[in-house]
């Protein structure tokens, strides 16, 4: 385990860690319980919007165009029996860990906007609190819904965002994963009551979806990485 | 002009022992560091046949030849990075076929365009270097950036990049070169293919990488083997003692350096002599003054009676009327 996590960590870079895994993850979450202050829960659906959008952007630094038709050869990679498995590990990990990021932010905005929602901006009650009309065991379920969605947008726009190799491209996929995550966002806690523990029944749609988008993403990539050996 | 051979001394410094280990390879045919029969590789018209390879073992091979010949081709095949080729390639005479995770633990490849990518910093280069091959030596990796000094400074001084951090898209040409020559002979591998090495490289750096391949080969003993490609042929004649001359996916010319400079004779003559000149030599450059060409030392009694003298030539003055003799050109 260690070499794998090894082998996605050296193809990241110093900077690349200190920005993905703490300042943007940090500033996320201060953004958002600030968001929460006014909008109480709703904080927790800018959190999954800007997550989506900045591991999309974020990609263009790691795997960028990796899927174009005029991708990167990698003839380093392939010069050693060794460089596929490195590559399909990071391709791996580097998912593992969009969805690890998601649950710490996601979680940690939860929890920060608890503390904070109404009180901030001194208003009594928050404008949506749509988290908390639940029972405990659906409150996890909205959640789980969050952080999976999170997660779906991030994977299904880094997939996308592969087949193109300017950052223009990427912004662009992300202000699409911000929208379409909005929207989803908002309908999501409707099925909390309706039908009864329905945000169950989303829970598992959005972790098939976000198992799917994952064996495609590290599938298609692999698949372009070994045509590079045969012309493809 | 006066007819007799005049012997010049060949470009470059070939060191005597150099000279003597030539010579006993050339009785020793046999011992190679890889084998290839019948290769074959057709794509977008272009078509490499080869029916038969043999690298010597111990020496540095030069591959020659013009754009678009097949030489990237080749080498691409040899390192096992194309896959979609026919024919039997034989490493390091070891039984089996083909190419695995311990022949390219042997072999060290440093090849044009997109070899690293791009957003990797040198650090990450060392890091990944170390992943892929158990036989990376981050110590000599790191003295090899010093020495050719890329990757930043050791230590971080102020004002200066600290090591490892510059990314390989800002590196220049050259210095990707230098890169990718520290990565692979931070290694201890038995067999270099560098595929166009001295094309980014100044003049003084193209020295250094001679002395780099011939330091590589000497530590090994005999058992250490480059093959590289080049069109800077004369930048790199003192250190090729093997030659192949590639034209249309084909070879056609090898052979020791020694032995080619005994079969092809340098002749110049005055210009009344060019046209019948002509009829014997291999390729001719003709100027008021009078002519130049490459003969077949087997066709030199055809030149008897003109005025012309003789001289040995380069290996690049062979490459080129091989070439040109070859070639699909309109020259």
């Amino acid at each position: 385990m260690g070499k794998r996590v090894k082998s996605y960590i050296v193809f990241t870079s110093f900077a690349y860690r200190i920005v993905i895994y703490l300042l943007i993850p940090a500033a996320l979450v201060a953004f958002c319980a600030w968001i929460g202050t006014y909008m109480g829960d709703m904080g927790l659906i800018f959190t999954v919007m800007l997550l989506a959008l900045a591991e999309i952007i974020s990609d263009s630094w790691l795997f960028g165009g990796l899927q174009t038709r005029d991708a990167e050869k990698m003839d380093y990679l392939k010069s050693s029996g060794r460089g596929l498995s490195l590559v399909r590990n990071a391709l791996g990990l580097d998912l593992f860990r969009k969805f690890l990021t998601a649950l710490c932010t996601v979680a940690a905005s939860y929890l920060l906007i608890r503390q904070v929602k109404g009180g901030l901006a001194g208003r009594p009650e928050p404008i949506m609190d749509f988290v908390s009309c639940g029972g405990p065991l659906q409150r996890i379920g909205l959640l789980a819904y969050l952080v999976l969605l999170a997660y779906c947008f991030s994977a299904l726009g880094t997939f996308l965002s592969r087949y193109n190799s300017t950052i223009y491209g990427n912004l662009l996929l992300g202000y699409g994963a911000m929208a379409l995550a909005c929207l989803a966002g908002i309908f999501g806690p409707s099925f909390v009551k309706y039908p009864s523990n329905g945000i169950f029944l989303l829970d598992l749609l959005c972790l098939a979806v976000g198992i799917g988008v994952s064996v495609l993403t590290v599938r298609t990539a692999m698949k372009k990485v070994k045509g590079g050996f045969y012309d493809e | 002009m006066s007819g007799s051979k005049i012997d010049t001394e060949p470009k470059g410094i070939m060191k005597e022992e150099h000279f003597m280990k030539e010579k006993h390879s050339m009785e020793m045919a046999g011992e190679s560091v890889l084998r290839a029969q019948n290769l074959r590789k057709k794509y977008k018209g272009f078509e490499l046949s080869i029916p038969q390879l043999t690298l010597p073992k111990g020496f540095a091979t030069a591959l020659i030849g013009e754009n678009g010949a097949g030489k990237t081709t080749l080498l691409n095949i040899l390192t096992g990075i194309r896959l979609n080729f026919r024919g039997e390639i034989t490493y390091f005479d070891r039984p089996g076929k083909g190419i695995d995770e311990s022949v390219q633990e042997k072999i060290g490849y440093t090849g044009p365009g997109s070899y690293f990518l791009p957003q990797w910093t040198v650090r990450q280069v060392e890091e990944i270097s170390g992943l892929l091959f158990d036989n990376f030596h981050k110590d000599r990796f790191r003295r090899l950036c010093g020495d050719l000094g890329i990757g930043g400074e050791p230590g971080g001084s102020f004002g200066s990049l600290p090591y490892g951090s510059k990314e390989v898209k800002k590196l220049s040409d050259g210095n990707r070169m230098k890169l990718m020559l520290a990565a692979v002979l931070a290694r201890d591998t038995e067999l270099l293919i560098l595929d166009e090495p001295a094309s980014p490289l100044d003049p003084l750096m193209r020295d250094k990488l001679c002395d780099m391949i011939r330091e590589y080969l000497e530590q090994g003993n005999g058992e250490r083997s480059v093959f590289f490609s080049t069109h800077n042929v004369a930048d790199m004649e003192n250190v090729t003692d093997y030659c192949l001359i590639m034209e249309h996916g084909n070879i056609v010319e090898q052979g020791f350096v020694e032995e080619l400079k005994e079969k092809y004779i340098c002749v110049k003559g005055e210009a009344s002599d060019a046209e019948r000149a002509g009829e014997a030599l291999f390729s001719i450059s003709r100027s008021a003054y009078g002519f130049e060409g490459i003969c077949l030392a087997e066709n030199l009694e055809r030149l008897v009676g003109m005025d012309v003298a003789f001289e040995t030539p380069g290996l690049s003055q062979i490459c080129v009327a091989v070439m040109k003799a070859n070639t699909s050109l309109k020259l």
